[in-house]
């Protein structure tokens, strides 16, 4: 009996012991062994991880003015997996959103879908009146685009509200931020409410990007390239005003443009900053650039007298040179102010491969830096791959291309002093501004200057950009393009590029338009007008009115 | 007599104590819930801000202004010849 009850005892303490080891295992295992698992587990219950982007920060003109803000726009979405009336809700996309229809098709296991993002207003309508609730709609943010005239510019963000292209592109990072990670505990049953935020990855919020263009400058440019394209039935045109001080842009117009905010039909060749990521041939702007350097270079002086055949048509050193009217001895300053091609064509010979050199130095051929996306280098023959008319036509403008804005950089050099100035489109402090170059004499500039005053003089030929009470200077540009790897003397570019100055008041102003089908159009009658036009506008916006005086009635440069 | 009341008032001292805390719990759900109720109001706020906001902007669009001026205050665009600055000498 008492060898029994020695047994029993015995065998329930051992089964107690064993019971209490495989719970003991089992705590080790599912505490220890699996802790991670289960506090996942937990934390999947009654915590959610939310992550919250920073709103995109504004793009801003010179004044502060808005030229990019944000905005709510609206998202259809299904939830496949939780379809209510999965017969309706299909009927309705095959008939009015046929490829979220295919894509649900494709993916029937998916757990979210969008419909359509970015709904117009009559898309957002159809689904109100159409009263399938299986699709639900959400927020997202995008951009609102104040001044559309701006759109080349500021360019626009894709459907994920990251920059796409223009200053959207160039300062995604600024104006994006970082997004913040936030844990949130929640109840279990509803998901409602949520007791505690806990951050676990703090974000940042954009910076503003604050541009040198002046948003209502930038509208009035933009409407008289258009009006001027519009007249000419151009296909193609581009305008840029610039601060020959300080290198600010002040308006940079394209043509084509686009609305920024009307983006669901998006012709791309719309999108080009045309003044930046096009380079052409400008032709006889050229010459003002050859001859600042032959003056340079003491190879011609203002009043020397040159032979320039009295023909429309001659050959120098074995070239074919065209002019646009005959003229016989004319001084090297009638010979820039009348465009004269077998008279620059002359001097330029006297330099040789030095108007590489000249080119180089003026910035041609590389990028002006002001990092916009798409911006072109342009190109600059170099004197090893030259033939031997390359100097010939380098004199007038040919076998080179630039980009507008590259020409007027240069051009500011006549009113600067001879300085190479930094263009920029983004304001920043002034410590970041690189301090600009001498590159020319001051006697060369002044020499220049007065040529450049007659080429608006009424002998010169751009008289139409002459504006009575101010002083303007400047240069025409008609080229022909090249079309399938030959000149098109039917394809012109009709450029002008100049200055106006009225006491210390100095912008450069450069403007284009591609391609007319009228005819016997030269850059006098299509580009100087845009000229005048746009610097009228300047004038009035910059509160820079010539004065009602005796002096003023005299000092003008001409009438038009 | 003295076990009875020990154990009653041990046993009521601690339903005192499961109540103050139910009662802390369901204060802490309500202001929670509040406060996620004014988040969302902050936020329906914001997206009302920068919708008028972007009207704003939107009004004060030069193209916009300009239509304005000329459609309903039937004013012309100034050529600068109209402009004169007098100088009193």
């Amino acid at each position: 009996m008492n060898q029994l009850y020695k047994f029993r005892t015995g065998f329930i303490f051992l089964l107690l012991c064993s019971l209490f080891t495989i719970a003991l295992i089992h705590l080790f295992s599912l505490q220890i062994r699996q802790h991670n698992r289960f506090i996942d587990l937990a934390h999947k219950q009654y915590q959610v991880s939310v992550t919250t982007l920073a709103p995109r920060a504004f793009i801003l003109d010179r004044n502060n003015q808005p030229l990019a803000l944000n905005k709510d726009s609206l998202a259809a979405f299904i939830l496949p997996q939780t379809l209510e009336d999965s017969e309706k809700t299909k009927a309705f996309l095959k008939k009015h959103f046929p490829s979220t229809l295919e894509k649900l098709k494709k993916n029937p296991k998916a757990h979210f879908l969008y419909v359509k993002r970015k709904l117009s207003p009559e898309q957002l309508q159809l689904l109100e009146e159409s009263q399938v609730t299986d699709i639900k709609i959400l927020t997202e943010p995008s951009r609102f685009y104040p001044i559309e005239a701006a759109g080349s510019i500021t360019g626009i963000t894709n459907i994920d509200n990251l920059g796409l292209f223009g200053i959207e592109l160039q300062c995604d990072k600024q104006l994006a931020g970082t997004p913040t990670t936030r844990i949130l505990e929640k109840d279990a049953r509803s998901g409602h409410f949520y007791f505690s935020k806990e951050i676990t990855q703090e974000g940042t919020t954009g910076t503003p990007v604050k541009l040198t263009i002046d948003g209502n400058l930038q509208f009035l440019v933009q409407e008289e390239l258009n009006a001027q394209i519009k007249k000419y039935k151009s296909v193609e045109g581009a305008a840029v005003v610039l601060d020959p001080q300080t290198g600010d842009i002040l308006a940079m117009a394209s043509f084509p443009n686009f609305n920024p905010n009307e983006t669901t039909e998006l012709d791309l060749i719309t999108t080009k900053n045309t003044a930046i990521t096009e380079s052409y041939e400008f032709g006889s702007a050229f010459k003002a650039f050859t001859a600042l350097a032959a003056l340079e270079e003491g190879m011609v002086t203002p009043d020397e007298v040159i032979d320039c055949e009295n023909s429309k048509s001659t050959y120098v050193a074995g070239r074919k040179i065209n002019n646009f009217e005959a003229q016989g001895l004319l001084t090297f300053e009638e010979v820039i102010a009348r465009s004269n091609n077998i008279g620059i064509a002359k001097v330029a010979m006297r330099l040789g491969p030095q108007l590489y050199n000249h080119h180089i130095k003026l910035g041609f051929g590389k990028k002006v830096g002001i990092s916009f996306p798409g911006e072109q280098a342009g190109f600059v023959n170099p004197p090893n791959q030259w033939s031997k008319h390359s100097i010939i036509s380098l004199s007038y403008g040919y076998e080179i291309r630039a980009t507008l804005l590259q020409v007027a950089r240069a051009f500011s050099i006549f009113t600067n002093g001879g300085y190479l100035i930094q263009p920029r489109i983004i304001l920043e402090p002034e410590q970041y501004q690189k301090k600009p170059e001498k590159i020319y004499s001051d006697q060369s500039i002044a020499f220049m200057r007065t040529i450049l005053e007659k080429t608006t003089s009424l002998q010169g030929t751009a008289k139409y950009a002459a504006l009575h009470g101010y002083t303007t200077l400047g240069k025409t540009s008609t080229a022909n393009l090249i079309v399938d790897g030959k000149y098109d003397p039917t394809k012109n570019f009709y450029g002008f590029i100049g200055i106006v100055e009225k006491g210390s008041y100095k912008k450069v102003v450069g403007c284009f338009l591609k391609e007319s089908p009228q005819k016997d159009l030269y850059a006098a009658t299509v580009a100087a007008p845009l000229f005048k036009k746009i610097v009228e506008k300047l004038l009035i916006h910059s509160n820079i009115i010539a004065e009602e005086t005796h002096e003023a009635d005299h000092s003008s440069n001409s009438t038009t | 007599m003295k076990k009875l009341y020990f154990i009653v008032f041990f046993i009521s001292f601690h339903i005192l104590l499961i109540g103050i805390k139910i009662n802390k719990q369901s204060q802490f759900i309500k202001i929670s819930y509040e406060k996620q109720r004014l988040e969302q109001k902050k936020q329906e706020l914001f997206q009302h801000k920068q919708a008028l906001t972007n009207d704003l902007y939107a009004f004060q669009n030069p193209a916009t202004i300009k239509q304005f001026a000329q459609d309903v205050l039937h004013m012309e665009p100034l050529n600068i010849k109209q402009v004169k600055r007098i100088t009193a000498s």
